[in-house]
């Protein structure tokens, strides 16, 4: 049992570890900034679990399609449906952000408006999802919109934000990550909190898998 | 098609456009880029039940990069700034159409199948 779930007693231990260590330890005095630094350890890895558990939806989409296993697209939906909330997460824990630092909830900065599309985009995939009534051919079609969403989501939300002034850190040509602003004692909570929340994310998908692998065989008794 | 209204657009209105040849390479990826991703989610909506409906909603936020670069790069060419200056913003466009094109090419077989 313990050797099997070993990554949630992590996922857990990771979490609470960012919440009072990023509360509690020390943080860098920065102007405008100050206190709301501490939301580095929420609002980022937020967008690191949409592109992971993105990327996994899709990695699963086109085993469907090589492979017409059902299981294989619930677990792409399950997936896709975890990015979407963490990158709706994501993008209050944003706006929050955005009110305290830069005044306003909503600046039309290029990486917000980038990620409202591509929050669009998988919204788009949940309605796609309810135009069927073919259960395959809804399998198979999906499959193909998660792969092309997720060919076109990497470019939005990496390239596109990176090309244009932004409110954002490290934008006009530098990837945000190696700003000046991320020292030492800043990595120490946000690296743990990234992959806590990553295991988070997989934890969330994982259980509503199961719970449609249940349902599904309730269904057959 | 597009190349084509450009040039109605120029007879009927005249061309304020002061860089053409940008202008141009622009419009043919901007247009071939539409094409490319716009018929692949017109053949995604068109296996459902209603499909007119859902070509917009699925369309609108996937051409959306493509939009936004191209009419950068046109504000670019028409006000006749340096090249250079367009060079990022052309490379992406070219990208996004690469990419939409070889998964589009990937993945039609499948959505096309009957079953």
């Amino acid at each position: 049992m313990l050797k099997k779930h070993w990554w949630k007693a992590l996922a857990v231990m990771l979490i609470f570890y960012t919440i009072i260590g990023g509360l509690i330890l020390e943080v860098p005095r920065l102007a405008i900034l100050n206190e709301t630094i501490r939301n580095l350890y929420f609002h980022v890895p937020m967008w690191f679990v949409m592109v992971i558990t993105a990327g996994t939806s899709a990695f699963y989409a086109i085993r469907y399609l090589n492979k017409q296993n059902p299981i294989d697209d619930t677990r792409s939906l399950e997936f896709a449906k975890a990015g979407i909330l963490f990158g709706v997460l994501g993008m209050l824990s944003g706006m929050l952000w955005a009110q305290f630092t830069w005044g306003t909830f909503w600046s039309g900065d290029p990486k917000q408006n980038a990620s409202a599309v591509a929050i669009m985009i998988y919204f788009g995939y949940l309605i796609l999802r309810g135009a069927f009534t073919d259960e395959l051919q809804k399998f198979r079609v999906s499959a193909v919109y998660n792969i092309l969403a997720y060919a076109v989501y990497i470019p939005l939300i990496f390239i596109l934000p990176r090309l244009s002034d932004s409110l954002h850190p490290g934008n006009g040509g530098n990837p945000g990550f190696n700003a000046y602003d991320l020292d030492s004692k800043l990595r120490l909570v946000f690296y743990p909190a990234v992959i806590g929340w990553i295991l988070v994310g997989v934890w969330v998908a994982q259980l509503r898998i199961r719970l449609t692998k249940a349902e599904i065989i309730i269904e057959n008794k | 098609m597009a190349i084509l209204a450009l040039l109605v657009y120029s007879l009927v209105l005249g061309n304020p456009v002061k860089d053409l040849p940008l202008f141009i390479v622009n419009v043919v990826l901007g247009a071939s880029g539409f094409a490319a991703s716009l018929s692949m989610v017109a053949g995604i909506a068109s296996k459902t039940n209603n499909s007119a409906a859902l070509t917009a909603i699925l369309g609108f936020p996937v051409v959306l990069p493509i939009i936004l670069m191209s009419v950068k790069v046109s504000k670019n060419a028409m006000d006749g700034l340096a090249r250079s200056t367009s060079y990022d913003e052309l490379l992406v466009i070219l990208a996004i159409d690469m990419i939409v094109i070889t998964v589009s090419y990937i993945l039609f077989p499948y959505l096309w199948r009957s079953n």
